[in-house]
């Protein structure tokens, strides 16, 4: 699988150069956007990352430049610390994913995974999701992008009437699943609404190790319970 | 000796002379691309031509399945070891695979093809025919694309395609690299077709230029036209154009009238590569193959003898008809008797132990069982030979169902994607673990969970998932030890154990000891290249330690295994070792070139172990060239390498580079801060204890330049213990001269000095100039406390040289406040003491009196008016005319001042010798007096150690030159009477013609000078340097005209060298200056040289 990474700093393409090597991809490397951009456009790489802040062609412009050519490739942008904006900014113009600098090998390994897992799913999957009831409890699989026009869709499955005896709700999140700033605010604005509407516990599992700390970052973290890990007790009951 | 790289035997074919004198004339380039259709004759051709050349041939006759690169390499590997085994020339062929980074193979192999062909002493014609059978966008492609880039003194390769590759064709071109000959130039003139028919019957009704219309030339149509004429015996049903595309529709004609038993041979042996008589016989029973065989070859009917030993006549069809006779077997006979014929080709070739044979028929009679029953067996010899190529293409034959049942099989194919597998390795070297596990496959389980540390280590798995890989091992290989078995699979066990503690689990100690494990198990086995890889993961890990001394030994021992430059790995360590020898040494520029390099081999063949190793020494070579911010940017670099890796060893690292950085700076706090947070990451116990006293002698160097002694001494102390211990010896000097001065400020003199004779002792032993960690001021006092205390004399050269490097205006300063702080009294023994570094730190004198009388201070002239008038000029001419030693200054005087009276003789003489001593001496420093001209007991004298004479150097000079040419050693003997004739610029004291007591040191000096030259003019006669040999007789003649010999001498060199005229001219010039100045006539013997000349 050929990835490409961007970034004007030539000891960090070194770096990527050889650990995804290792890895065992085909890389390809560009010392700023307008390399990066014909590099993309000759080589068509599965992955590309692209660094937020380089002179020039900046990574946001590369990820709008790389959406128009219509060329399916899975962009994951590199911020650094205190990018949060931009990194939402990312997630508007359908940024596979985002890891920070310095890169852990876990939000690496994390990035390549799900952007891989991505590369098989049909592109642009609307937004779904599917209901399972248990005792005391709702769980929604989330599918797709949440975005703010999957509003009422999102909200169908949270009326009052439909929570009776729902004492938590677990949200869980496909590998597909992908979010904008709309679909953040969205989010929140549900969450808060049920805690205080509801009173319900509410848990959130099956998140990337980069969405995990997006919404730490915006603060969800502090009304819901973010998890990695799915639970056992759905493996083969999920869609 | 006959070998399947023999070319093909050609017999009767046409000679093309005009082909043949375009390869001649263009004979002296390396690489000869012939391109044309099919059977336009590119073969023959090429094989006809080499048959008139000496140089030995390797004919590769290729196909799809060398477009892998590794295949290819491994086919050309072994065409060369067999001609080598043929020539008995002892060369290593061996192409290492990757142990310290990824496969990249094409560049592995680019470069080890390439070495092994620069290597060769003997000329050596390399041919790759039906190049075409490569894919363009395959690795094979480029491996021979990067080949033929290069330059190989002993070698030419003939490329043969039908296609016209993708190379650089213009470039090479311009390189004067490649000749070409294309389709066109291959096709047959109407000449070339002529000479094809004469001798054919009905030669002559025969309508040559309406075949040679019809076929263009091509070669292939000229053969069917006359296999057409020979059996219909004229010529009938041609087509209106004949090309390759036409050949089937053609070749049928012929084909189909052939009689019965011939075509049933032809087809069911076109199945077959190699037409081999022996397999013939056997598998097919037929009796007249070689009859047939030889016939269709007498024809010329495409088909290609291609070992002409008699014992095993071998064939080949010509691609084009083989694809002919192929389709027929198909068309007539169907899929199963295809297949059926080639199993038992597959079963012939492996009962004649010939496996790769028979994978290869077996493959196409998918007989996957008997493809399994070959790979279980031969598998693990293609592992340990390293020629995963092979296995590849037989486990990719194989269905994937086959493979995933089977722990050999799933292990197997998992090592065809060896390292470039990335996680899915782990995957499947697991499983296979597991299946080796239950049925008790030792070997399997050995080597699979070998592999499979290697994957986690390649793929960054955490270091407890190796760790526990790791123990697996162990524990195997604790059970396989009793029974002495498999040693093989233990040796590489061991080795992957060490790689899994250094580079994975980072627990040096351990790996190291795993490493000599294996190390010592390939050795008992005597396999080099096991050994060469341990040695190797082995060598990282003491670089990994810092501990360069035994990873500088155990490269010397590679380099014995091994050849130099055909290990990525090896060419990159030693270029990380020899970086941090140049760092302690100062040669920073050298240390530059060798990060260069070094970062290179690392990017290109993804050395990834050894590239935070590369970055800590790019980073402490910004320290030593004063770039601190970059060398922090590179620190943060490791770090963020450390966080990637997810190894907090490489923070520990970047700590200690950042606070070696603010030490340099002298920002004291943040270097303390950084050595602690250095000290917190550099674990002693796991990572060696190389890094971490490291990190205690730089904390002990912070804390020393912030004054704080005692945490300084704490520091230290154990570090200079352990430095001793390992024999680190620039370490151990540096912390030795650190805690001298520590005691000196503690005011524990004895301690000091203890400290410090043996920090210099070291340094001097083994020459250390540059000490990373001393600043220029703690080294100055170093050395002259040392001096103060009269310590210093078994080092004193040596002191002075490094003392010298420092900057002296510190120097002096320190001098200065070492002698004030001396007691009463003191001050001017310490004065008497430093008088020799002193002197040491003072710039040479060098006086030139022969030719203008000029004073050189530091290599720069001293202007006249830094004298202040002419008389201190003449006392120093006075001194030097005197001999310059130990003059009594009453004779000076008398020379200068005759008439003066003793007291202004005396006044005088003061006066002058004071402005003397001033404008040679300027800056001299009052407690040391003047140095340069010595007055001791009214006698003056010039110091030898600090004033050099030309005339000295002069005598010096020549008389080498003389006692060299005593020894027959010429050359040496030149350059010291060049030397010496150099320094003569003209008469000593030129400017002085009066003084006639100098007249007897004038000749003297003079006569010296004509003898030297002299002796040099003869000397460049004796070795025929005639131009050299004219130039210094001149010579003589500008200094010495009447000096008959150098006309006699010139005259025999033009006449000699059929220069007549220069000859007579030079007798002329003699006999007409003898005539106008001295009133006579040459010499008779130079009058008879000239009659000799004269008369020729």
């Amino acid at each position: 699988m050929k990835i490409l990474v961007i970034d004007d700093e030539k000891p960090t393409l070194s770096m990527f150069k050889l650990f995804l090597t290792a890895y065992g991809y085909d890389v390809y490397t560009a010392e700023d956007g307008e390399k990066g951009l014909a590099l993309f456009n000759e080589i068509s790489p599965e992955i590309v990352f692209t660094d937020i802040k380089m002179p020039g062609i900046d990574g946001l412009e590369v990820l709008r430049r790389i959406r128009k050519t219509g060329i399916t490739a899975e962009v994951i942008i590199i911020t650094g610390h205190g990018d949060m904006e931009k990194a939402v900014e990312a997630l508007d113009l359908n940024a596979s994913d985002f890891i920070n600098k310095p890169v852990e090998r876990q939000a690496l390994n994390s990035a390549l995974a799900r952007a891989e897992k991505r590369k098989q799913m049909p592109q642009n999957m609307p937004f779904e999701f599917t209901e399972i009831t248990a005792e005391n409890m709702l769980a929604v699989s989330v599918k797709g992008k949440l975005t703010a026009s999957a509003k009422e869709s999102f909200l169908s499955p949270f009326k009052t009437e439909s929570l009776s005896n729902v004492k938590e709700i677990r949200l869980i999140f496909d590998d597909s699943f992908s979010i904008d700033r709309s679909g953040i605010s969205l989010l929140m604005e549900v969450i808060q609404d049920l805690i205080k509407r509801e009173g319900v516990f509410i848990v959130m599992e099956n998140l990337s190790y980069n969405y995990v700390r997006v919404f730490r970052m915006v603060g969800i973290d502090k009304i819901a319970t973010l998890k990695e890990a799915l639970s056992e007790e759905w493996i083969g009951r999920l869609p | 000796m006959i070998t399947r790289y023999t070319p093909p035997y050609v017999q009767d074919v046409v000679k093309r002379k005009r082909l043949f004198l375009a390869l001649d004339e263009n004979f002296h380039r390396q690489n000869f691309l012939i391109t044309g259709q099919a059977a336009q004759g590119k073969s023959t051709l090429v094989a006809s031509y080499l048959q008139q050349s000496n140089d030995p041939v390797l004919w590769f006759h290729l196909s799809e399945n060398e477009a892998d690169c590794i295949k290819l390499s491994d086919k050309l590997v072994r065409g060369t070891h067999e001609l080598f085994e043929e020539t008995g020339e002892g060369v290593d062929i061996f192409i290492p695979g990757s142990t310290l980074g990824m496969e990249k193979g094409l560049l592995r192999h680019i470069e080890g093809l390439s070495i092994i062909f620069q290597e060769f002493s003997f000329p050596l014609i390399i041919v790759l025919d039906d190049f075409e059978s490569i894919d363009e966008t395959s690795s094979g492609f480029q491996l021979i694309k990067g080949i033929l880039n290069g330059r190989f003194d002993k070698l030419k390769f003939f490329v043969l395609s039908r296609n016209m590759p993708s190379f650089n064709i213009p470039r090479l071109k311009m390189e004067h690299n490649i000749f070409v000959l294309n389709n066109d130039d291959l096709a047959f003139t109407l000449d070339e077709t002529r000479l094809f028919f004469s001798g054919q019957i009905k030669t002559k009704t025969i309508d040559i230029e309406r075949i040679h219309r019809l076929t263009d030339g091509w070669a292939g149509g000229l053969t069917l036209v006359s296999e057409s004429i020979r059996q219909f015996k004229e010529l009938q049903n041609l087509p209106h154009h004949l090309s390759s595309e036409a050949f089937s529709f053609f070749s049928n004609e012929i084909y189909k009238n052939l009689p019965d038993h011939i075509r049933e041979f032809l087809i069911k042996t076109s199945i077959l590569d190699i037409i081999d008589l022996e397999m013939v016989s056997h598998i097919f029973k037929s009796s007249d193959a070689l009859k047939i065989l030889t016939e269709l070859e007498k024809r010329n009917l495409f088909i290609q003898r291609i070992d002409s030993d008699s014992r095993c006549l071998k064939f080949k069809y010509h691609n084009l008809f083989k694809e002919f006779l192929l389709q027929d077997f198909l068309k007539t006979k169907g899929i199963k008797a295809y297949k059926v014929i080639n199993q038992k080709v597959g079963q012939f070739f492996w009962e004649r132990k010939d496996h790769e044979q028979a994978m290869n028929y077996f493959s196409r009679a998918d007989a996957f069982s008997d493809m399994v029953r070959i790979i279980k067996i031969k598998g693990t010899d293609y592992i340990v030979k390293g020629k995963m190529s092979g296995l590849e293409k037989w486990m990719n034959c194989l269905p994937a169902k086959m493979i995933q049942n089977d722990p050999w099989l799933i292990f197997f194919s998992t090592m065809t994607r060896r390292i470039k597998g990335g996680k899915k390795n782990i995957r499947d070297f697991q499983k296979a673990f597991m299946v080796f596990q239950k049925i008790h496959d030792i070997r399997g389980v050995l080597l699979s969970v070998a592999y499979l540390i290697e994957a986690a280590v390649f793929i960054r798995q955490p270091s407890g998932m190796i760790l526990e890989w790791i123990k697996k091992g162990e524990e195997q290989l604790r059970y396989v030890r009793q029974k002495n078995r498999y040693p093989w699979a233990r040796t590489l066990l061991w080795q992957k154990i060490g790689l899994g503690y250094i580079a994975g689990d980072g627990d040096i100690p351990k790996g190291v000891s795993a490493c000599r494990n294996a190390i010592l198990l390939g050795r008992q086995i005597n396999n080099p290249a096991l050994v060469v890889n341990a040695s190797i993961t082995l060598t990282f890990g003491y670089v990994q330690a810092g501990d360069f001394v035994n990873a500088r030994q155990m490269l010397s021992k590679i380099k014995e295994i091994t050849k130099q430059g055909q290990h990525p790995e090896y060419r990159a360590l030693q270029s990380i070792v020899d970086i941090d020898f140049a760092l302690k040494n100062g040669r920073f520029d050298a240390a530059r070139e060798l990060l260069t390099r070094s970062e290179a081999d690392i990017e290109k063949f993804g050395l990834i172990f050894l590239y935070p190793v590369f970055v800590e020494a790019k980073a402490l070579h910004m320290v030593y060239t004063k770039q601190f911010d970059e060398a922090r940017q590179m620190a943060d670099h490791l770090n963020d390498f450390s966080i990637l890796e997810g190894n907090d060893f490489y923070k520990g690292i970047s700590h200690r580079i950042k606070a070696v950085s603010f030490l340099q700076e002298e920002k004291f706090k943040d270097a303390e801060q950084e050595i602690k947070k250095a000290l917190k990451q550099l674990d002693q116990a796991r990572k060696g204890d190389i890094h971490h006293f490291l990190a205690q002698q730089l904390a002990g160097m912070i804390y020393f330049c912030g004054k704080n002694f005692l945490k300084a001494k704490n520091m230290l102390i154990p570090a200079l213990e352990y430095f001793e211990r390992i024999s680190s010896d620039l370490c151990y000097s540096e912390t030795c001269f650190a805690l001298g001065i520590i005691s000196w400020e503690c005011n524990e003199p004895q301690v000091a000095f203890n400290y410090l004779t043996r920090g210099l002792e070291k340094a001097f032993q083994k020459g250390y100039v540059f000490f990373s960690l001393i600043s220029e001021r703690m080294l100055i006092k170093a050395i002259l406390l040392m001096a103060a205390s009269d310590r210093i004399k078994p080092f004193e050269p040596y002191a002075v040289s490094l003392i010298l490097r420092c900057d002296r205006a510190e120097i002096f300063e320190q001098m200065d406040w070492l002698a004030a702080s001396g007691k009463q009294g003191q001050k001017n023994r310490i004065i008497e003491k430093f008088k020799p570094l002193y002197k040491g730190l003072l710039p040479g004198v060098r006086i030139e009196t022969l030719g203008q009388f000029n004073v050189f201070i530091d290599n720069k002239v001293v202007n006249n008016k830094a004298f202040e008038g002419a008389r201190p000029m003449m006392l120093l001419k006075a001194i030097v005319l005197h001999g310059s030693r130990e003059i009594p200054k009453e004779i000076l005087i008398n020379d200068l001042w005759p008439k003066a009276t003793a007291k202004a003789g005396e006044k005088n003489f003061k006066i002058n010798l004071h402005r003397l001593r001033k404008a040679i001496e300027p800056d001299s420093k009052k407690e040391f007096g003047y140095a340069y001209i010595i007055q001791k007991a009214g006698l003056i004298s010039l110091d030898p150690e600090l004033v050099t004479l030309d005339v000295d150097e002069f005598i010096a000079f020549g008389a080498r030159a003389m006692e060299n040419e005593k020894n027959n050693k010429f050359e040496t003997a030149l350059e010291f009477y060049t030397k010496a004739v150099k320094i003569y610029k003209g008469d000593y004291f030129t400017e002085e013609p009066y003084l006639g007591w100098i007249f007897r040191k004038r000749d003297l000096f003079k006569a010296r000078y004509i003898e030297f030259l002299q002796k040099k003019a003869m000397l460049h006669e004796e070795l025929d340097q005639i131009d050299k040999a004219v130039e210094t007789w001149q010579l003589i003649l500008e200094a010495e005209p009447y000096f008959e010999a150098a006309y006699q001498n010139l005259m025999i060199l033009y006449a000699d060298s059929n220069q007549k005229n220069k000859a007579m001219n030079v007798f002329q010039e003699c006999r007409a200056l003898f005539k106008k100045e001295l009133g006579t006539e040459p010499a008779t013997q130079t009058r008879d040289i000239f009659y000799k000349i004269k008369s020729r």
